[in-house]
């Protein structure tokens, strides 16, 4: 269950900080702007749900929060920091002592993410001792081996001792979830990007994987930033959320009061297409039609052809608008939207 | 990171994928280039009759060894000057490359033929057809190419027919090799149980289905193999075992013009450049072809 | 029920499939052991025209195995396999051409289920030329009407699969299973590589394709939540075997194997406040070439005790149309 925040969090600066992001990609159909002036912060202690379809820009917005944009990709405009440190300024010197020390990522894939060659053993080891600091000068290798263990441990990988001297290819997809999970929490990090870390997964292994980041997060008091694509892994384990959409966060707020009353169409949209066990007779509502391209969107609202409830103002740059403390839709017609009847079909 | 696949422009016109990589193909510069000297040769092999300022095969003692154009002793009308018979050395590699390249050209057709359909009858049918071919291909590759075709050469005596025999005998496991490995994976695509799943006969999956999939490293593998087959003639005709005089071929010039090699360079030399030129074009050409058919290199 | 008296348009009794690893010439003659990979073991079951049957299972539980086995693209180990009445088990290929009019499949990756070297018309109208319709108008006309019926438009007719996104290329492989007007299709996972809105456009194009159509569906996936949306009955398996099966309503409100149970508690779900008590599970899935003693389930399974871990239970009724395998349920 995630934990309620308190409003003493609300009033604590932020850890991340990211202000009018802009990442993009050039291609041969043209420059396409992967993200484009997102807006974001990450409190201390918290689970922050983003929420997106693939090409809606969320895997793209903490590439660029950790400096790995695949080149071409490049970050246009934005300022992002980290406890204040300006992270666009930082040289590769700097990046090296934050990343994995400060701020972790966790890949979708971990089959490919792991490195085949070499021991699990090692591949832990190396992040500890990139950042020994606290580690005694003799006998560091030993003391990371140790720690090592105790992180395979702490991610519930069985016998720790014996298994830290296998390849990665030895275990299964559920355990090397874990284990790329224990080498981004091996320096006790202040942020940890999980990005889709259980779509490859099946359900019983995901709700064991789940369960694992948030103990570790109320444990080592970490926050977690947790991509993906399904919002019922949102609804149970984030305090709060953003959903992105064609590049761009089109709503945020408490998770619950996001998902019981969605003031953008596409989050009221999204919500309305999940099957629920609970009522099966549910019809389930498509979103016709598709995103847009992400090459020259003139100013109006990107989801304005899907959309249900447009208006002919909504061809327009639509900013985001309050709802609530803490909550915002970046929609013209934020309050009506509850209130609204969907076109029967 | 995938940016690329965001999403796919639905108005685009319509383009078969062997259209989007010869479009590839030819934005190579390089490639292109090399592609247009390996036509130039093709085409002088063609027009040879045409092309030859003497006929190739006329002795003129008197002319016994003259040097090139532009050396002392040398005249305009014999521009690479005459080999140890006195014979026009442009004109026989002009009429040379007649022998190089259709002897390349056939021995690969014949091989990638032969290999294609072993290779896809093994990878798509397996059991004993795969053990069988793969077996034979296994003890092939056993023989150095080069000795496994003088030999055969030896026992056949020589000849044009006979070099192309001995070229094809070996040189068909190359083509079967690379077909057999991409069918081993197209055969796993959902498509291909798609077809199975409509119940389409054996033949239809291999050919229709599969064949169109795997023919790109196919034909680029050939082009590569020509040159090899072209330098293996060569070889041959060096050896002596090759095509027999008079005909003219660049690797017997090679081998006629070493008795010569420090008192007259170019007997031998020029139709060295030759043999150097075509693999390299062929080479650089397939290369391009190679990239431009490459998924991995297409967006 | 009028349902229950019409007989099943496919039943499948006692099917196995075992697959040997390690079986090649050279391995026999090193004396390895033959690895025996029971990917679908014993499985009995029925659908009836017009129903939809969903199986769902984990990865690696044998649902797609089984799926094809019974459209006889992998031949069974044992078992039988009965279509419309007749029974097909052993049916040469080319005498299940005819057949193969009557029984599609869609599949589950819309990337590698179109073949890109080949334009839309002639993969949609491939199933009409392999069972004999040669005359290209009459493929021509059908295709463009079944690529509308799927919500295409007619113009996309000569373009290639990488023209297309991935529900556009969902939508092409629909039609080219639907072109034959077959009773029993088969849908593989046909949504789980899609973006959620595009699935739900895809789900409810199956659903609508299946009223006008009057079709029947073996519907496989691994999501609880779409399983339940489409299916009046549903079959779980794991490791190769059903542990459960009963109408969709019942499984789904009251499961009654602790496996069953697990996987319905571990969905994470929207309506959290509706959600009942977690069954936890502890560990992986056990290799499937070494599955454990007794009942497979037994060594991740929260209720475990001593008869699960020597004696395999077996599937038995627990109630109209339900049934079960799991001593728990045994009445003592």
């Amino acid at each position: 269950m995630p934990s309620t925040r308190s409003s003493a969090t609300e009033m604590s600066a932020p850890l991340l900080s990211i202000r009018g992001l802009k990442t993009c990609f050039p291609t041969r159909a043209g420059l396409v702007t992967a993200v484009d002036g997102v807006d974001l912060d990450v409190y201390p202690g918290e689970c922050l749900g983003i929420v997106g379809e693939s090409g809606s820009g969320k895997s793209v917005t903490f590439a660029s929060v950790i400096g790995l944009v695949r080149p071409p990709g490049y970050i246009a405009e934005g300022a992002i920091h980290f406890e204040g440190i300006d992270l666009r300024r930082l040289d590769s010197e700097g990046w090296r002592s934050l990343r994995g020390r400060d701020i972790a990522m966790t890949m979708q894939d971990a089959l490919t993410a792991l490195n085949p060659a070499l021991r699990v053993a090692e591949q832990i080891e190396e992040v500890i001792l990139a950042h020994a600091g606290g580690l005694p000068g003799r006998g560091r290798r030993e003391a990371a081996r140790q720690r090592a263990v105790e992180m395979l441990r702490l991610v519930g990988i069985p016998a720790p001792e014996r298994r830290i001297d296998d390849y990665p290819h030895q275990f299964s997809g559920g355990m090397r979830q874990r284990i790329m999970i224990a080498i981004a929490l091996s320096c006790r990090p202040k942020l940890l990007i999980a990005d889709e870390p259980t779509t490859a997964l099946d359900v019983t292994i995901q709700a064991q994987v789940l369960d694992l980041i948030g103990d570790l997060r109320r444990e080592l008091g970490m926050s977690v930033v947790l991509i993906t694509h399904d919002l019922g892994v949102v609804a149970e384990h984030t305090d709060r959320v953003a959903v992105m959409y064609a590049g761009q966060i089109v709503e945020t707020g408490p998770t619950q009061q996001l998902i019981e009353q969605p003031r953008h169409p596409y989050t009221r949209g999204l919500i309305g297409l999940i099957p629920r066990l609970s009522d099966l007779d549910a019809p389930i509502r498509p979103i016709e039609g598709r995103v847009p391209e992400l090459i020259d969107l003139g100013g109006m609202c990107r989801f304005y052809e899907r959309c249900e409830f447009r208006q002919a103002a909504c061809q327009s740059d639509i900013p985001m608008n309050a709802v609530a403390p803490g909550r915002q839709a970046r929609c013209l017609r934020v309050d009506e939207i509850p209130r609204l009847k969907e076109v029967s079909q | 990171m995938n940016a690329a696949a965001l999403s796919v422009a639905p108005e685009k016109p319509t383009r078969s994928p062997t259209w989007e990589s010869l479009r590839r193909f030819v934005a190579d510069r390089f490639s292109l280039l090399a592609a247009i000297v390996v036509a130039l040769f093709i085409l002088m092999a063609i027009f040879a009759p045409w092309l030859a300022p003497h006929d190739p095969d006329e002795n003129d003692l008197l002319r016994r060894l003259q040097p090139a154009a532009w050396m002392e002793g040398g005249e305009w009308s014999y521009l690479l000057g005459c080999d140890g018979l006195g014979r026009d050395i442009l004109s026989r590699i002009i009429y040379g490359a007649r022998v190089s390249i259709a002897i390349g050209v056939v021995v690969v057709l014949i091989a990638t033929a032969v290999g294609t359909a072993l290779g896809l009858a093994a990878g798509y049918m397996r059991g004993w057809v795969d053990i069988l071919v793969s077996r034979v291909i296994d003890i092939l590759l056993g023989f150095p190419y080069l000795i496994f075709a003088i030999a055969l050469m030896a026992m056949m005596g020589p000849g044009l027919e006979n070099i192309i025999l001995a070229l094809v005998y070996k040189e068909w496991v190359v083509p079967a090799r690379v077909v057999r490995g991409e069918v081993l994976a197209a055969r796993e695509m959902e498509y291909v149980e798609a077809a199975r799943a409509v119940g389409a006969p054996r033949l239809h999956i291999m050919v229709r289905e599969i064949l169109p999939n795997i023919l790109s490293p196919v034909i680029v593998v050939s082009t590569i193999r020509m040159a090899h087959v072209i330098i293996l003639e060569a070889s041959l005709s060096f050896l002596g075992l090759g095509v027999q005089p008079p005909t003219a071929s660049w690797g017997s010039m090679v081998a006629d013009g070493r008795a010569f090699i420090l008192d007259a360079w170019w007997a031998s030399t020029f139709p060295g450049i030759a043999i150097l030129l075509l693999v390299l074009s062929i080479n650089v050409a397939s290369q391009g072809l190679r990239d431009a058919f490459d998924p991995k290199f297409s967006d | 029920m009028t349902q229950a008296q019409t007989p099943p348009l496919l039943e499948v009794s006692q099917l196995s499939k075992t697959y040997h690893l390690n079986n090649s010439l050279l391995q026999r003659l090193a004396r390895e052991p033959v690895l025996a990979l029971k990917a679908v073991d014993r499985v009995s079951f029925s659908v009836r025209a017009g129903e939809t049957l969903g199986l769902i299972g984990e990865s690696g539980c044998g649902k797609s195995t089984l799926a094809r086995i019974v459209l006889r693209l992998h031949e069974p180990t044992s078992g039988r396999i009965v279509f419309d009445g007749a029974d097909i088990t052993a049916l040469p290929y080319r005498e299940m051409t005819a057949l193969r009019r009557r029984m599609q499949i869609i599949f589950q990756d819309p990337y590698a289920s179109l073949n890109p070297r080949k334009s839309v018309l002639d993969i949609v109208g491939l199933p009409m030329a392999i069972q004999g319709i040669s005359r290209r108008s009459e493929i021509r006309d059908r295709v463009v009407a079944m690529i509308e019926s799927v919500g295409l438009k007619s113009e996309y007719l000569n373009r290639f699969p990488h023209q297309f996104s991935g529900g556009q290329r969902q939508r092409i492989g629909i039609a080219r299973a639907l072109i034959l007007n077959p009773s029993l299709v088969v849908c593989d996972e046909p949504v789980s590589a899609l973006d959620v809105s595009v699935q739900a456009q895809i789900i409810s194009l199956l659903k609508a394709l299946k009223r006008e159509l009057g079709l029947t569906y073996i519907f496989i996936s691994h999501d609880i939540g779409v399983i339940g949306h489409v299916s009046d009955r549903i079959a779980v398996m794991y490791l190769g075997e059903i542990v459960e099966t009963g109408p969709s309503r019942s499984l789904l409100t009251a499961p009654q194997h602790p496996y069953t149970k697990a996987l319905l508690s571990s969905v994470p779900r929207i309506d959290v406040r509706q959600k009942s008590e977690r069954v936890k599970l502890s560990g992986d899935l056990p290799s499937p070439l070494s599955p454990p003693a007794g009942c497979k389930f037994h060594t991740r399974c929260p209720f475990v005790f001593d008869r699960c871990r020597v004696e395999a239970p077996v599937l038995r009724p627990r109630g109209p149309e339900s049934a079960a395998a799991c001593h728990l349920l045994e009445a003592p």
